[in-house]
């Protein structure tokens, strides 16, 4: 049993990821049959993994209202939001009863048009509210490296709307041509042009050999915390 | 001074949020039509598709999420508006489950828009839309290889065999260029299957939280073009001659930073000023 | 435009604005109507996950392929029993299972991913990194860029062997500035006397400086942009290079080393800044998004009726969220 358990999964990992690694550089028979049919494999798999999270969130909302914990009303909620919308999703449209489906017009499509986007966009755009006032609390001159990051962002902040591109002309036709260098739309773009640039790509860089040297040691067996326990 | 500083220091975060809200709504009602200056990056995007000549295809991903809509849908639009104004066939696809009711309302916008504007665009034939399609590289790559086989159906269950805009696609690097609308990294995934394994020209349609983070991509040539928030939004707007929600959303835009600039000022010489006293008091 | 009934429409701007509006009321603080609109998001985005999942992958990718297509497509039974296996973590006592198919997963993205992030991010970068470097078109060494190329080096040198030998450590502000002034000024002039002076002569330059001579603009501004070319390609090598040192703690980072990751840290602090500012600017273009809606699709369109009924769908959730909270304190 304990080769099933641990030994299989690893080699399935250990063939899966070296003959994939060989089909991407010999796209040549067997090896693109093989690269061609995992990648459709895969595809299917993850379509059957969708849902995979829906599973646990619906036993902890289960479970909270089987125990009668505080607030399972809000639990309820959320189960028949989750059963309306799928069931009015799942039975297929026809030209006769057009509220069922997920075409445009269909019940699926006014819950995704009026609730998902309301809430979604609402729950993010909290956050709007939260820099705001993070930002008059805490982002302060105290080192050198913060006083920095702070004089970009305001450039930034002010150079990509239409004011501090309007403040810039004035800069540059009313006071003096020279001061083409304090535009501060050129200075944001100069910003994102070269050292944020150079910063992202460092990240990319080191993500890069991240990426594979984790790849070689999942491949080889080394890391496999993916398994678990026992 | 001390105690002004102190209490400027610890305003209740509601009054923040009030005047934050105030700032976005006065300008709704009272628009102050600011100019809008375009950048090279928007030009990337618009350039390619401009220079395209009529028939050609053009794949839009739709990547971002509902949350994403007041930023990305202005860009949607634009985009599709563009690609239709030049007669290019626009295929769309989603690669984010979420994305894919945006796209479905972004196509049947386009639609009876340019219906009611004496153009008619026959589904299947000038556009159509895939929907979402599972598993993200992997479907990126088969893509690659056999797009109709990978997509099977479009949206509605048509088949995808059966589609005359489909009918010379046979992977991925047939089309001419390809927009990601998106909102996650996800732009990273179709640069490192797409353009890297097919050579499609991408140009990266997206929120400025997730702009300056694919700069590098543009500079090592992956992207052709960033169009990046409402701002990208307003100026695709701009080079369409047209006022959308993006470029009426600049005005708050610009009111709000420039809000937001105050309070970091306030906030820091506020904070200096009482440094500077407790020093001084403390040398007493 | 909208393809529902009006009357679906109304009531669907109605529910979204109270979602709306009771998800902004968490500014305030928590209260019952966030957790309502909080769980109804919750609710509604499984539901369109299940309708997405079936739909969109299992349907087609599956059902239609093995049972209503002929001949029918066996061989998709595999990954689709392999799509099942993984629910079994779900199960005590056959989790196990599921790893068969994880380990398939997972090696095909570690089989795939390694040979495409080498070639799309590492070889990509580094070479679009570097290439600038060497497409220097118009640069060409003479006497004086020679002349000068060697001071520079002479100073960087001294800057080296100075702060390796914890020498520079101790000097004054004075002599420090006028090192630092040396290697800015001569590695400035070591490129532009061979980009811009190895093309035109000084007094070419001048005199279009000085006296509006425009024979040699083209030259000049060609020779202009090479320069800005060369500067912005080795800010982004010299950025490249001080972020990864700062990340790399297999040397102690001291003496001169300690420059270079501080140099990394101000590159950094430059992304960071931009990124915040995009930040904000993306938050903020959500809170304009739902305020318009509130104010051009809710507020200005909306009827006396519509006030009614909606007042009263209001106060009737009202009574339902908060009664039993306060029916249970007033028993206590």
């Amino acid at each position: 049993m304990s080769f099933f358990k641990r030994r299989l999964p690893l080699l399935i990992v250990l063939f899966t990821g070296i003959v994939m690694m060989i089909s991407y550089y010999v796209p040549h028979k067997p090896f693109s049959q093989f690269w061609d049919g995992a990648n459709k494999w895969y595809m299917l798999i993850a379509g059957f993994t969708m849902v995979l999270g829906v599973v646990s969130l619906v036993r902890n909302h289960y479970r909270k209202i089987r125990q009668g914990k505080q607030g399972f009303g809000y639990s309820i909620v959320m189960f028949i939001a989750m059963i309306v919308t799928a069931v009015f999703g799942v039975i297929p449209h026809s030209e006769s009863s057009p509220i069922w489906g997920n075409r445009s017009g269909s019940v699926f499509m006014w819950i995704f048009d009026y609730i998902n986007t309301a809430a979604a966009g609402t729950v993010y755009s909290l956050l709007a509210f939260y820099i705001a006032s993070a930002a008059y609390r805490a982002f302060r001159v105290r080192t050198l490296d913060a006083t920095i990051m702070l004089i970009t962002a305001l450039i930034v902040m002010i150079g990509r709307v239409p004011y501090g591109e309007m403040f810039s002309d004035f800069l540059t036709n009313s006071i003096g041509k020279g001061l083409v260098f304090l535009r501060l739309d050129n200075l944001t773009s100069f910003f994102l042009n070269y050292p944020v640039v150079a910063t992202r790509r460092a990240i990319t860089l080191g993500l890069g050999l991240a990426t594979i040297s984790t790849s070689l040691r999942v491949i080889l067996g080394i890391e496999k915390t993916y398994m678990g326990g026992d | 001074m001390i105690k002004f500083s102190d209490r400027l220091l610890k305003i209740d975060r509601r009054i923040i949020y009030s005047l934050l809200a105030i700032a976005i709504i006065i300008p709704i009602f009272f628009p102050l039509n600011l100019p809008v200056k375009i950048t090279d990056e928007v030009r990337g995007v618009y350039n390619e598709i401009d220079n395209l000549p009529p028939g050609s295809k053009v794949l839009v991903v739709y990547d971002y999420e509902p949350a994403s809509r007041p930023e990305v849908d202005p860009m949607a639009l634009a985009v599709m508006r563009h690609c239709v104004r030049k007669d290019l066939k626009v295929v769309g696809i989603s690669y984010l489950e979420l994305g894919r009711g945006n796209g479905e309302n972004i196509f049947n916008m386009i639609q009876s828009e340019f219906e009611e504007k004496g153009k008619h665009l026959v589904y299947g034939e000038d556009l159509a839309y895939m929907g979402f399609k599972p598993g993200r590289s992997a479907m990126i790559l088969n893509l690659g290889k056999d797009f109709k086989g990978t997509c099977v159906t479009d949206y509605r269950g048509n088949d995808a065999y059966s589609m005359p805009i489909l009918e010379d696609i046979e992977g991925l690097g047939d089309f001419e260029y390809l927009v990601c609308l998106h909102d996650d990294s996800s732009v990273s995934i179709w640069i490192l299957y797409g353009f890297e394994i097919v050579g499609i020209k991408i140009g990266a349609c997206c929120t400025a939280v997730m702009a300056p983070g694919i700069y590098a991509n543009l500079d090592a040539g992956q992207l052709t073009g960033i169009v990046g928030g409402l701002k990208g939004g307003s100026e695709y707007e701009k080079l369409l001659n047209y006022r959308g929600m993006a470029t009426s959303g600049m005005d708050s835009q610009t009111v709000i930073h420039i809000l937001i600039v105050i309070f970091i000022l306030i906030g820091n010489f506020s904070y200096l000023a009482k440094e500077h006293y407790l020093k001084k008091e403390q040398m007493r | 435009m909208s393809p529902y009934a009006p009357w679906a429409t109304t009531l669907g701007i109605w529910v979204a604005a109270g979602i709306t509006l009771a998800v902004y009321s968490f500014l305030y603080k928590d209260n019952p109507f966030y957790k309502l609109a909080e769980h109804l998001y919750i609710g509604v985005s499984t539901g369109y996950l299940i309708v997405i999942a079936w739909n969109d992958a299992i349907l087609p990718q599956f059902v239609v392929k093995l049972f209503f297509q002929s001949p029918p497509a066996y061989v998709v039974l595999i990954p689709g029993i392999m799509g099942l296996m993984m629910y079994t973590r779900f199960i005590k006592g056959v989790s196990w299972v599921s790893r068969i198919s994880l380990a398939f997963v997972i090696g095909w993205g570690a089989g795939v991913a390694a040979p495409v992030v080498v070639q799309g991010s590492l070889i990509r970068h580094m070479g679009s990194t570097l290439t600038p470097l060497f497409k220097m078109d118009y640069f060409s060494l003479d006497g004086w860029s020679v002349f000068f190329g060697i001071l520079a080096l002479a100073f960087w040198g001294s800057l080296l062997y100075l702060v390796q030998s914890d020498k520079y450590a101790d000097w004054e502000r004075g002599r420090r500035a006028i090192l630092i002034t040396g290697i800015v000024l001569f590695t400035t002039l070591f490129f532009v006397s061979s980009i811009i002076f190895s093309q035109l002569g000084v007094g070419d330059v001048f005199g279009y400086l000085f006296s509006g001579d425009k024979t040699n603009v083209e030259i000049l501004e060609k020779s202009l942009a090479a320069f800005m070319r060369t500067f912005y390609a080795l800010v982004i090598l010299v950025g490249v290079i001080t972020v990864l040192f700062y990340f790399f703690y297999s040397i102690e980072h001291k003496k001169i080393l300690k420059g270079v990751a501080k140099t990394g840290i101000i590159f950094q602090m430059l992304f960071f800044g931009a990124a915040f500012g995009y930040t904000v600017m993306g938050r903020v273009s959500l809170a304009i998004g739902r305020l318009r809606f509130l104010v051009e699709e809710w507020v200005q369109p909306s009827k006396a009726s519509h006030w009614f009924i909606g007042l009263g769908a209001f106060v009737i959730i009202a009574l339902i969220l908060l009664l039993p909270e306060r029916l249970k304190s007033s028993r206590e």
